[in-house]
């Protein structure tokens, strides 16, 4: 054991000891530790194997940016793969699994990749590739598919809840560190909207690793204190354990609150993270600045540290790091940790600090100082147990059991890039700077290169109160501080290479990226920080390279003897940290996947024995079986053949419905159809077509003129929504001097299909009005009365199935009412219920079209509509492109009807048509059959068609090929209407 | 002729109101709304509704330029409806919408935090002031929301949408309660 | 995932809300030829910059609005009623 809980000390709440595992075994922490704290202060320095080479890895930060802690955390439905150590809250009975490891993280098989590794580096897939393919396939990637790879998603379903919601503020800070706090406050208590982001549990950043003091507060404890004036005020609102992930346009912020990730039984009416889209007018990032770790030989071994990270676990977690401890620094970090080890007790072995002559003024301190000297190799193997140091070309072994190390600070500016901007390199800070003066976001304190605790909340509070002013608010200066006893790591000379090394030394730990892969790469022509990316896969892997990408890029740099602002970096996207699905899908799944919408006939069906059909949102009744019915077929040749001897009643509620109103109404709807329309006199319905302005057919329905200057327009079920946008894109942008206001009015009314020889004897049970063919003859369509006043409807002698037929539109509440009373006095009549399986069966039969015909290829005189098109206006959509040469060419696909030679036979829509002793090739293709369906009528299948030149072809006989199904079925070429073609039956 | 006895049945008949300390939602019954549109740009189109249509029973909110959804608590009679699309027109033409619209009551204390998990109008008080209305998605459902009180909206979504958003508004209450 | 459209009626809306037509080009007069209806159904500019577009704000006031928007940078320069301009013409 190495790692050890101190007695006393840090913010953890030692009154309340919880028991949690990891892999099996039995151990125990404290409220306030994290996952990683836990486990060091149990000991516990091995916690996974690295992606690749499958060398034992520990803890090297104490957030968000960690790349080798990485465990499953939970069982069934609730398993987490790849869950930070560093970031998971302990809770009593947690279970944690380290990953990537078999069978044991002690012992590792993979790890023998290790052994291969001079086969693995740079370029290795792609090399690989080009051996002969059989190898790669049967042998390499196999093994290396087992071998690689992170945690494994669970197959449970996943029981908690997940939700989305949109915050607004004026300010939105981006961090609850010594800036973010200021900034904070400072907006706060001038009175605007304020949202502050951090993605700890405790508001506080870098403070609650801090010994310095704050006015006259501890760090830690000034923080608490800024938070709770925060959390008094009504006008901000604090969210911890939150990670802003990306910056979107219309400076929308995209977070996710993690509510119940850190309790062992979420509450149930709680979700468990809360996707957060935060509308900002302006975003101040107090994201602060990580770490970089120093690239020498064996820095991934256990027991090597980021320096704040250690101070972080000795200061807040009350856990000391090792027994004999070094520091490896290039700046002025490295002191601070030794000033606070020091205070507990342990002083540091040596300071290894890559500076010459540079220990700073405020640190006091008895440990050794190694100046101008660097750790060039770490050794061990499944932990650290000394260290070589290099000065002034002597090397130097340390026995150690924990080494931090300090390569100076990269500003974490990772949101200010999401929208196109470009980190800008600074030799004077020696790291990436944010791109200056985007609209909408700052950036303050150490994300903007700002060191030490002074600077930072003087940074937050001007910052703030800049934004504010933009945004006409008035801050007052705010005094904080004074800060004492702060060892500020201002900006130091970068160390990327580094003399002397031996072993592996780590870029990107957790793809397993070392130096020599960065060489290799400059060396065979992959110098292009972006081809670098790719060839070695640094910055790839789940962290996204936020410890890695400035040291690959320094290294490149020097290889190439270049500035890394001339190398550049890659380019930042969403997310700053993994987001999980559950968060991504919100509450979007199962019932509420999408939304459903129900006919007010919806029960009336229900209790009428209807099987539900989905179209679009729609549920719709697609038949009604009946007690000893074998199939559906059975109940929908029954349906139909009710409707041609009796009647049948079908919900048609879903089409499409739109009041048009206005002065100039009869003009607008001349110019969306094809047809005429201005001379429809009241009282009439008239069908029509719509054309797309390409000429191509958009829509079709039936408009009524109910008065002068309203009418009634119905649209199909699955271009409603289109026809309303279209239709108000027309009267907005196109005619906009009209008079033409538009309603939708699908939703008022419950309309019912009423077909069949009896209807009319039924229909005039309930209404009240005279609709004998002579007082309502075919295409009347009025206001009627019914039940002796007490509803109000409209009646339209309109038939889709040939039959004698109205449709009758009732005020949707008394919907279902009216389709009882229809079914009641329709009973002696022979009514029956009808889906939309039978529609479809009677309006093939009649050769009427669907969108399975109007699918967008065909224009009107490809469905026997030549002469609706108008050639007597002067302007309607679509006119100007239908006289195309193409779009009259004889050899168009066109509607026709078809039938099999032998009525036994079956085909199916989407079969194609051929020549009758054509060989079955896509050459051959003569069209294919749009509709088709059992017609009991004909006794036979029968189907639609789009076949080349198909209205000269009736009688030709074909062949009806399904080459999905095998199936060729000799069939002839027909005139599209089966059933009464003479129309003699609608006018009964 | 038979006699029929003819009775309404409103969507969301068979749902109970949700009660609770941070969130009630309920339906009220069935009343009338009528859709008034004018031309896009007739400045005085809302005040000539309002000066035709009571304003004790009716209570005008916008929906888009030049149109208006006027609410009732009580239901109108066809022949009382025809009235007043002959006092109107043709200045303003009415549409019927009363059983084209649900109408929804979502109250409490934690009513613009259950909101917005479904739009993103920013409900804050003072910028969505008592008596704003707009049309919004909730979800993934437009509708029209409405705010009557403090912490009281009403929202007017499509009929045949109504069990879906009643649906989702439990849903999205259930912490609160 | 998120972006907001300044509505001229409804105020800053997220796009989900609307639906997009494509350039916001005027309609040819009926008399315009083959040529000019040809190019206005099938031909358009890809510009990387500045752009006019339709945008119905379907989930909302139901306006068409016309976004002028870059398209490299997203950003929303103007939005307007599309009926305006197109009053103006006429
Ligand atoms: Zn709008």
């Amino acid at each position: 054991m190495t790692a050890f809980r101190l007695p006393h000390g840090g913010l953890i709440d030692r009154s309340r000891p919880l028991s949690f595992s990891f892999d099996g075994k039995s151990m125990t922490g404290f409220a306030g530790d994290t996952l990683a704290s836990a486990l060091l202060a149990n000991g516990r320095i091995l916690v996974g194997r690295s992606f690749k080479y499958h060398r034992p890895r520990g803890i090297l930060t104490a957030g968000s940016a960690e790349p080798n802690a990485l465990v499953t955390v939970n069982t069934g439905g609730r398993t987490e793969p790849n869950t930070l150590a560093t970031m998971q809250e302990l809770h009593e009975g947690l279970r944690a699994a380290s990953q990537n490891r078999w069978p044991s993280l002690a012992f590792d098989i993979g790890a023998l990749n290790g052994l291969l590794s001079p086969f693995l580096g740079a370029g290795f897939y792609y090399k690989t590739f080009m051996w002969p393919a059989a190898f790669w396939e049967k042998l390499y990637e196999p093994l290396i598919r087992r071998a690689a790879g992170l945690g494994r998603a669970s197959h449970d379903a996943d029981p908690d809840d997940y939700e989305k919601c949109w915050a607004h503020c004026d300010l939105l800070v981006i961090g609850a560190g010594a800036t973010g706090l200021a900034a904070a406050l400072t907006a706060g208590r001038a009175g605007a909207r304020v949202i502050v982001v951090d993605e700890h549990p405790v508001a506080g950043g870098g403070l609650l690793s801090e010994t310095a003091i704050i006015g006259t507060q501890a760090a830690a404890d000034f923080a608490a204190s800024c938070a709770t004036e925060l959390q008094s005020m009504p006008n901000v609102r604090l969210l911890t354990r939150t990670t802003v992930f990306a910056w979107y346009d219309g400076n929308v912020f995209g977070a996710v609150e993690r509510v119940q990730k850190h309790v062992g039984f979420p509450a149930p009416n709680l979700p468990v993270e809360r996707l957060w889209r935060i509308a900002a007018k302006q975003a101040l990032l107090a994201t602060g600045a990580e770490e970089r770790p120093l690239v020498f030989g064996g820095n991934d071994i256990p027991g090597v540290m980021m320096a704040g990270a250690m101070r972080r676990y000795l200061n807040c977690h009350g856990v000391a790091p090792g027994h004999r401890v070094a520091i490896f620094t290039t700046n002025d970090s490295g002191y601070g940790l030794a000033r606070d080890l020091e205070a507990a007790g342990i002083v540091p072995q040596a300071i290894i600090d890559s500076r010459r002559d540079a220990i700073p003024d405020s640190y006091s301190g008895s440990a050794r100082v190694v100046s101008g000297a660097v750790v060039s190799d770490a050794c061990g193997r499944k932990s650290l147990s000394s260290i070589s140091v290099l000065q002034n070309g002597k090397s130097e072994e340390l026995k150690v059991d924990a080494l931090a190390m300090s390569g100076g600070f990269s500003p974490v500016i990772h949101l200010a890039c999401h929208r196109g901007g470009k980190p800008q390199w600074s030799d004077e800070h020696a790291a990436f700077l944010a791109p200056s003066s985007q609209k909408g976001l700052a950036l303050a304190g150490a994300a903007d290169g700002t060191a030490g605790l002074q600077a930072c909340l003087e940074a937050g509070v001007s910052k703030a109160a800049a934004l504010l002013g933009s945004l006409g608010f008035t801050a007052k200066p705010q005094a904080l501080g004074p800060v004492e006893g702060d060892i500020a790591a201002g900006p130091a000379k970068p160390l990327w290479t580094i003399p002397g090394i031996r072993e592996k030394a780590f870029v990107d730990f957790q793809n397993d990226v070392h130096r020599k892969d960065i060489t290799l790469a400059t060396r065979e022509g992959y110098g292009h920080v972006e081809l670098a990316k790719r060839y070695t896969t640094t910055g790839m892997a789940t962290d996204q390279g936020k410890l890695s990408n400035v040291n690959a890029i320094g290294l490149l740099a020097e290889e190439r003897g270049v500035s890394p602002a001339d190398v550049g970096t890659t380019t930042f996207r969403p997310f700053y940290s993994p987001v999980s699905f559950g968060a991504l899908a919100g509450a979007t799944h199962g019932k509420h996947f999408m939304p459903a919408r129900m006919s007010p006939l919806h029960e009336w069906a229900k209790k009428n024995g209807a099987e539900f059909v989905e179209a679009g949102l729609w549920y719709r009744s697609a038949w009604f079986a009946r007690d000893g019915e074998s199939g559906w077929r059975e109940s929908v040749d029954r349906e139909a053949l009710n409707v041609r001897k009796n009647a049948g009643l079908c919900d048609v509620s879903t089409l499409g419905k739109i009041e048009i109103t206005g002065a100039d109404a009869a003009e607008f709807i001349n110019r969306v159809y094809c047809n005429a329309f201005l001379k429809l006199p009241v009282g009439k319905a008239r069908y029509g077509l719509m054309l797309r302005e390409d000429g191509f057919i958009f829509d079709d329905g039936t408009t009524s003129r109910l008065e002068e200057n309203r009418y009634f327009m119905t649209t199909t079920t699955a271009a409603a929504i289109a026809t309303m946008n279209h239709l108000e894109f027309c009267a907005q942008v196109l005619w906009p001097g009209l008079d033409v206001r538009l309603a939708s009015v699908t939703d008022q009314w419950a309309q019912m299909a009423v077909a069949g020889p009896k209807s009319r004897a039924i229909l005039q049970q309930i209404i009240d009005d005279d609709i004998s063919n002579d007082a309502f003859p075919y295409l009347a369509a009025r206001d009627v009365s019914l039940f002796g006043g007490q509803v109000h409807g409209r009646l339209f002698r309109i038939s889709f199935s040939g039959e004698l037929a109205f449709e009758l539109a009732v005020l949707a509440d008394f919907g279902e009412a009216t389709a009882d009373a229809l079914m009641q006095a329709g009973d002696t009549h022979g009514i029956q219920p009808y889906g939309v399986e039978a529609l479809s069966v009677l309006r093939i039969e009649k050769g009427h079209v669907t969108h399975s015909e109007i699918n967008g290829t065909a224009v009107p005189a490809d469905l026997g509509f030549g002469r609706m098109a108008s050639s007597a206006k002067a302007d309607f959509i679509g006119k100007h492109m239908l006289s195309r040469d193409g779009l009259s060419a004889r050899d168009r696909l066109q509607l026709v009807g078809v039938m099999p030679l032998d009525t036994t036979a079956y085909f199916r829509s989407g079969a194609h048509i051929l020549a009758k002793d054509a060989d079955a090739t896509l050459e051959n293709d003569q069209g294919h059959v749009t509709s088709s369906c059992y017609s009991p009528h004909t006794g036979s299948h029968i189907g639609l068609a789009l076949v080349k030149g198909g209205s000269a072809r009736h009688g030709e006989e074909i062949l009806i090929w399904n080459a999905l199904h095998g199936e060729y079925v000799p069939g002839r070429l027909c005139d599209p209407v089966f059933v009464d073609p003479a129309n003699s039956r609608l006018s009964m | 002729m038979p006699e029929f006895q003819i009775s309404r049945r409103p969507a969301l008949s068979d749902k109970q109101p949700v009660t609770g300390p941070g969130i009630e939602i309920s339906t009220p019954p069935p009343g009338a709304i009528l859709h008034a549109l004018a031309q896009p740009g007739d400045a005085g189109a809302r005040g000539f509704i309002e000066s035709a249509l009571m304003s004790d029973i009716f209570s005008i909110r916008p929906v888009s330029p030049g149109q208006w959804f006027s609410v009732a608590d009580d239901p109108l009679s066809h022949a009382d409806f025809r009235n007043l699309c002959e006092a109107l027109e043709p200045r303003v033409d009415l549409v019927d919408q009363s059983h084209g619209r649900t109408r929804i009551i979502v109250q409490g204390p934690q009513v613009e935090a259950m909101l917005a998990k479904g739009t993103a109008i920013d409900l804050h008080i003072d910028q969505f002031t008592v008596g704003s209305a707009a049309s919004t998605l909730i979800g993934h459902v437009s509708a029209h929301l409405t705010r009557t009180g403090e912490h009281c909206f009403e929202i007017l979504v499509l009929r045949s949408f109504a069990e879906n958003m009643w649906d989702d508004l439990v849903r999205m209450s259930r912490e609160f309660n | 995932m998120a972006s907001l459209v300044p509505c001229p009626h409804c105020g800053l809306r997220p796009k989900e809300e609307f639906t997009i037509k494509g350039a916001a080009l005027p309609r040819p007069s009926p008399d315009a030829g083959a040529d000019a209806w040809l190019d206005h159904v099938y031909l358009r500019d890809n510009p990387r910059g500045a752009l006019d577009e339709f945008w119905h704000h379907t989930s909302g006031c139901r306006r068409w609005l016309i976004v002028s928007r870059d398209t490299f940078s997203h950003e929303i320069s103007a939005c307007r009623d599309a009926a305006d301009p197109a009053k103006e013409r006429s």
